[in-house]
C-alpha cells in the first residue's frame, strides 16, 4: 500500500487550462451582470409604467365616485375600492384564524406525528392550487346552488387561497421558537394552552403579524378567483345580506374592475384601468414596506 | 394528554393565599388540542369538497363527453365540440418557455447578489427583488397588453423574422403581437422575482466555510457557485423552481390578457396566438351557453387541478429524495 | 489552448536554483534555537516578510515576519484573537473574498510574492491546500469530495480517477472507514471523518503546502488524535502549518512554533525551545497558562 502511495503522489497530472476555465468564469459572470441588469430593468419599466399611466386617473372622483357609465369621461373606482376591501376582509376572518390555530396544531401537537405529516402535505397540494381552480370551486359550491354571483362566495374563494399560505408561514415562524421556551412555561405549572398562547404564540407574533399581513395582501391582489364568484357591479355595496343571502350579490372590485375596463376600447376607461393598477401597486408595496420596516428591523425569533 | 390534571397546589406559601384556578381549566388542554386539530383539519376538508364539487359538477361532461376533450383540439359550443387538447399544449408550453426564459435569469440574478456585489447593493435590490414577487398578476397582464404586445407587434417580432432565426418555422407567420411568445414572456416575468427571491435566500444559507473551502481548493466564482453552493442549496432552488412552476401553470390574468385567447389550435409557430386552460376558463366560462358547455369547463378546471396536484406530489418526492441524497438542509 | 503556467507539473518547481530567502529575523532578543544551524541549512517553502493585515481601517497584523520551511510542521500558537488565523488566511489570499480585508508586505511562495496583483490565485490555491476550523466536506458524495479538486485541475480518465481517490482517502487514513460508503454523501460521516475527509481532499490534487486552521478544535479527543498521528505521517510528502490554540497540540506535533501577541509574532523558534525554554517574557507567562 505505500508503495502505491509513493508512486502515485510522484506521478504528475495532465493539468486543466486554467485559461480555459478563467474564461468560462468571465463569461458567466459577465452574463449574470447582464441577466440582472436585464431582469431588474423590466421590473423597474413595470413600476414607472404603471407609475406614469396611472398617476393621471387619480383624483377626488377616482376615490369617491362610481365608476361611469356609457361614454362619459370621469367617475371613479370607489365602489371597486370599498369591495375589495370588503372582500378581502371577509377571506381574512374565515382563512387566518383557521390557518394560524392549525399552525399551532401543527407547531406545537402534531409535530412529526402521522397526522400532521398528512395535513402538511395536503396544506402544500393546496398551496399549489391555481387561483382559478379556486375561484371555480367557490362557483360550483356557492354560486350554482344559490344562482347568484356573490361577494361572499369570492371571499370563500380567497380565504381557500389564504388558509395553506398562513399556515405554512405561521408553521415556519413558530417553529423558530427554542423549545426551551416551551419548556420553561410548562415547567411553571402553566396548562399547555396558556404556555402556547401566552408564551410561545407572543415570542413569535412579529413573525406572526408579518405573515399575516402578506398572506392577507397576497389574496387582495388575486383577480381570477373573482371572475366567476363577485363578478362585478356598476353600484355601491349594498349590504353584506343581500337578496340572495349571501352579502351583496355580484360585487364590485378593482381587480376585475381593471381586467374589464383593459378590454374596453375607451380610452378614459383603460385610464381608470391604470389608476387601479397604481392603487394596487402602492397598495402592495407600501403594506409590505411598512411590515418589514415595524416588523422585520428588530426580529424577535 | 400527559399534562396531568392533578392539582399540586403548594400548601403554605404563595400557593396558599391565591386561590388555585386551575380547576377551571381543567378540560381547557384537550379542548384546545381538539380545536386546533379540527382547524389544521379545514385545509384537507376543504380540498376533499373541493374534489367532491368539481367531479359532481363535471359529472355531465364527464358522462356525455367521455374522453373526447383529451383527444381533441376544436372547442366550438355551437357544434358541442369541447376539445381540451389545445388549452393543454398551451398551458405546457407556455410554462416550459417562460420556465427557460426564467430560471436562468433568476439564478444569474442570484449569483450576482449573493457572490459579486456590494452586500449593501445587495440587499437592497434583493428587497426590492422580494416586493416584486409580491405584485398582482393583474399588473403583468395590463403592462403586458399595453405595452409588451405592441413592442412585439411592431418591433420584435419582425426583427426577428428579419434575422435568420425568421427562416425557422416556429417564428413564422404574421406577427400579431398577442401570441405565444409574448404570453410565455410576460409569464416568466411574472415569475422571475419568486424564484429569484427564494434562490438568493438559499445560496445565502450556504455555510462560509463550505465556500471558502471551494475557494481553497483553487475553483472560480462560477465553480464554486455550480458545483459547491448551487448543490448545497438544490432542494431550496429546486423547491423554488417547482413553486414557480406551480403558479405558471396555473397563471390567469397575465397569460389570457396576451395570448389572444380562444385559438383552440395547436400553434405552428410562436408567433401565433393560442390559449392554455385557465385562459380559456377565464374567457369562455362567464359566456358559457349550456349546461354541457358549463360542465365541460369545470371539468377542466378539475384537469388542471389534478395536473397540478400530481406535479406537487411527484415534486415533493423528488424534493424529499434530493434532500436525504446532497445531505443538505437547506 | 496551452499556456506555459498550465504546464507547469506538481513538484516541477526545483528548490535548488532558487536564491535562499534572507535570514530570520524576528523580534529582537530572540537568539537561540536548538540547532540554528539546520534551521538555516533547510529551505524554506513560504516566507512571509513584513506583512501587515487590515480589516477595514482596524490593522490586525504588525510587520509580520516568517519562515515556513519544506516538510516540516510550523505551529501558529497565541491566544484567542491574536491574528493567527488572520495570518494563516494570507498565505491563500482566501482573505479576498471579503470587501473589506486587505494584506500588504511581502510573501514569498517558491521565490514569488503571492500578493504580487498578477498572481494566478487558482494555481496557488491549488499548490496550497487548506483545512478549516469546522469541517467542510462539499454536498456531495465521499467519492466526488475527494475528486473535486482532481476533476478541476487535472485532465484524468475514469480508473485514474478512481485510483487517485482511493489512494487520497488511504493517505488521509479514511479508506478503511469509507471504503463501503463512497456513494454516500460526505456530511453523513462523523465530524472526525469528514475533517479527515477534508484534509484526504485537499492532499488528493497534491498541494505542496497545507495550511490548516485549527483542524481539532471542532473534533472529539479520539478524532483528534487520528489526526494528530496523521500530521506526523504527512510531515515527509508536505510542508504542514498548523494553527491551534492547544499548546499541548503544537507541542506533540511541530517542529517549529510561532507565538503570537496582538498581531505580532513575539517568537519563533524550534518547538522544544519554544516550550521550554522561551525567550520573551510573554511567550512564557502563556506557555505556563498565566495568560490566555
Amino acid at each position: 500500500m505505500t508503495a502505491t502511495t509513493t508512486d502515485l503522489s510522484r506521478c504528475p497530472m495532465a493539468p486543466r487550462s486554467v485559461r480555459r476555465r478563467r474564461l468560462v468564469n468571465t463569461v458567466i459572470t459577465t452574463s449574470s451582470w447582464i441577466a440582472a441588469a436585464i431582469g431588474i430593468f423590466v421590473m423597474g419599466w413595470i413600476v414607472v409604467t404603471v407609475v406614469v399611466r396611472g398617476i393621471g386617473a387619480w383624483n377626488v372622483a377616482f376615490f369617491t365616485q362610481l365608476p361611469p357609465t356609457g361614454n362619459d369621461p370621469g367617475g371613479g373606482l370607489a365602489n371597486a375600492i370599498v369591495g375589495t376591501l370588503v372582500i378581502t376582509f371577509g377571506a381574512a376572518v374565515v382563512g387566518l384564524p383557521l390557518g394560524f390555530f392549525g399552525a399551532i396544531y401543527l407547531s406545537e401537537f402534531g409535530r412529526a406525528g402521522r397526522v400532521a405529516t398528512g395535513i402538511r402535505a395536503v396544506t402544500n397540494i393546496v398551496l399549489g392550487v391555481p387561483s382559478i381552480v379556486a375561484g371555480m370551486f367557490a362557483y360550483a359550491l356557492l354560486v350554482l346552488p344559490s344562482h347568484h354571483y356573490s361577494g361572499f362566495s369570492a371571499s370563500v374563494a380567497l380565504a381557500f387561497i389564504m388558509l395553506p399560505v398562513m399556515t405554512r408561514t405561521a408553521e415556519d415562524v413558530l417553529n423558530l421558537v427554542p423549545n426551551e421556551l416551551r419548556e420553561s412555561a410548562l415547567a411553571m405549572g402553566a396548562p399547555r394552552w396558556r404556555a402556547t398562547l401566552g408564551v410561545v404564540v407572543k415570542a413569535a407574533r412579529a413573525g406572526l403579524i408579518t405573515g399575516a399581513i402578506l398572506a392577507v395582501v397576497r389574496v387582495a391582489g388575486e383577480t381570477a378567483p373573482l371572475l366567476f364568484t363577485a363578478l362585478s357591479s356598476p353600484y355601491w355595496l349594498s349590504g353584506f345580506f343581500g337578496p340572495s343571502g349571501y352579502f351583496g350579490g355580484p360585487t364590485a372590485n378593482l381587480t376585475k374592475d381593471i381586467y374589464d375596463f383593459s378590454q374596453q376600447p375607451y380610452p378614459h376607461l383603460i385610464q381608470l384601468a391604470w389608476g387601479g393598477s397604481l392603487l394596487i401597486i402602492v397598495a402592495v408595496l407600501g403594506v409590505n414596506v411598512v411590515t418589514r420596516l415595524l416588523f422585520q428591523r428588530g426580529k424577535e425569533w | 394528554m400527559s399534562s396531568g390534571e392533578v392539582d399540586i397546589s403548594t400548601p403554605g406559601g404563595a400557593g396558599a393565599q391565591t386561590r388555585p384556578r386551575r380547576h377551571h381549566f381543567a378540560f381547557g388542554d384537550p379542548l384546545f388540542r381538539w380545536f386546533t386539530i379540527a382547524c389544521a383539519a379545514t385545509v384537507a376538508l376543504a380540498m376533499f369538497l373541493l374534489i367532491g364539487v368539481l367531479v359532481k359538477n363535471s359529472w355531465l361532461a364527464i358522462h356525455v363527453l367521455g374522453i373526447k376533450p383529451l383527444t381533441h383540439v376544436a372547442y366550438n359550443p355551437d357544434t358541442n365540440q369541447y376539445g381540451a387538447l389545445s388549452s393543454l399544449f398551451g398551458t405546457f408550453l407556455t410554462t416550459i418557455l417562460a420556465m427557460l426564459i426564467a430560471v436562468p435569469l433568476a439564478l444569474a440574478i442570484a449569483l450576482l447578489l449573493v457572490e459579486l456585489v456590494h452586500p449593501l447593493v445587495s440587499r437592497v435590490v434583493g428587497t426590492t427583488i422580494e416586493m416584486l414577487a409580491a405584485v398582482p398578476s393583474i399588473i403583468f397582464g395590463m403592462w403586458g397588453i399595453f405595452i409588451v404586445v405592441p413592442l412585439m407587434q411592431r418591433h420584435i417580432e419582425p426583427w426577428i423574422q428579419a434575422t435568420p432565426l425568421g427562416r425557422l418555422g416556429i417564428f413564422g407567420g404574421s406577427p400579431v403581437g398577442v401570441d405565444v411568445f409574448t404570453a410565455s414572456i410576460v409569464l416568466s416575468l411574472m415569475i422571475l422575482p419568486f424564484i429569484t427571491a427564494v434562490s438568493r435566500d438559499v445560496l445565502q444559507m450556504v455555510p462560509k466555510v463550505v465556500k471558502e473551502a471551494g475557494y481553497g481548493m483553487g475553483s472560480t466564482t462560477y465553480e464554486v457557485m455550480r458545483k459547491i453552493s448551487m448543490r448545497y442549496a438544490l432542494a431550496g432552488i429546486a423547491g423554488a423552481v417547482f413553486l414557480g412552476l406551480g403558479r405558471a401553470l396555473g397563471e390567469t390574468m397575465a397569460v389570457s390578457m396576451v395570448i389572444g385567447a380562444n385559438f383552440f389550435t395547436i400553434p405552428h409557430s410562436l408567433f401565433q396566438s393560442g390559449t392554455t386552460v385557465s385562459a380559456t376558463l377565464a374567457l369562455n366560462f362567464p359566456e358559457s351557453q349550456s349546461k354541457l358547455e358549463t360542465s365541460s369547463l369545470i371539468e377542466l378546471a378539475l384537469i388542471l387541478f389534478v395536473i397540478t396536484m400530481v406535479f406537487q406530489v411527484v415534486a415533493q418526492l423528488w424534493l424529499a429524495r434530493a434532500r436525504r441524497m446532497t445531505g443538505s438542509r437547506a | 489552448m496551452v499556456d506555459i503556467m498550465d504546464t507547469i507539473e506538481p513538484g516541477a518547481e526545483s528548490a535548488v536554483d532558487r536564491p535562499l530567502p534572507p535570514r530570520l529575523e524576528v523580534t529582537p532578543g530572540v537568539a537561540s534555537y536548538d540547532t540554528p544551524a539546520q534551521f538555516d541549512a533547510l529551505p524554506s517553502k513560504l516566507s512571509v516578510h513584513d506583512l501587515d493585515f487590515f480589516y477595514g481601517k482596524e490593522q490586525a497584523l504588525f510587520a509580520n515576519d516568517l519562515e515556513i520551511k519544506e516538510h516540516r510542521v510550523t505551529a501558529i500558537i497565541g491566544p484567542s484573537g491574536c491574528g493567527k488565523s488572520t495570518h494563516l488566511r494570507c498565505y491563500n489570499r482566501i482573505y479576498e473574498l471579503y470587501r473589506d480585508q486587505k494584506a500588504m508586505g511581502e510573501i514569498a511562495f517558491d521565490g514569488a510574492n503571492i500578493l504580487a496583483p498578477g498572481t494566478d490565485l487558482l494555481s496557488l490555491r491549488r499548490r496550497i491546500g487548506m483545512i478549516f476550523q469546522k469541517p467542510s466536506p462539499f454536498p456531495m458524495t465521499v467519492f466526488d469530495n475527494i475528486a473535486y479538486g482532481l476533476r478541476m485541475h487535472f485532465k484524468l480518465s475514469k480508473s485514474e480517477l478512481s485510483e487517485r481517490v482511493e489512494d487520497a482517502l488511504k493517505r488521509g487514513a479514511l479508506w478503511e472507514e469509507v471504503k463501503n460508503k463512497l456513494n454516500e454523501p460526505g456530511l453523513a460521516l462523523s465530524g472526525g471523518q469528514q475533517q479527515r475527509l477534508c484534509i484526504a481532499r485537499a492532499i488528493a490534487a497534491e498541494p505542496e503546502l497545507i495550511l490548516m486552521d485549527e483542524p481539532c478544535s471542532a473534533i472529539d479527543p479520539v478524532g483528534t488524535a487520528k489526526i494528530e498521528e496523521l500530521l506526523q505521517e504527512l510531515k515527509s510528502s508536505y510542508t504542514i502549518v498548523l494553527v491551534t490554540h492547544n499548546m499541548q497540540q503544537a507541542a506533540r506535533v511541530s517542529d517549529y512554533t510561532a507565538f503570537f501577541f496582538e498581531g505580532r509574532i513575539i517568537e519563533f523558534g524550534a518547538t522544544t525551545q519554544i516550550f521550554e525554554k522561551p525567550v520573551q517574557r510573554q511567550t512564557e507567562e502563556y506557555i505556563t497558562g498565566r495568560f490566555g
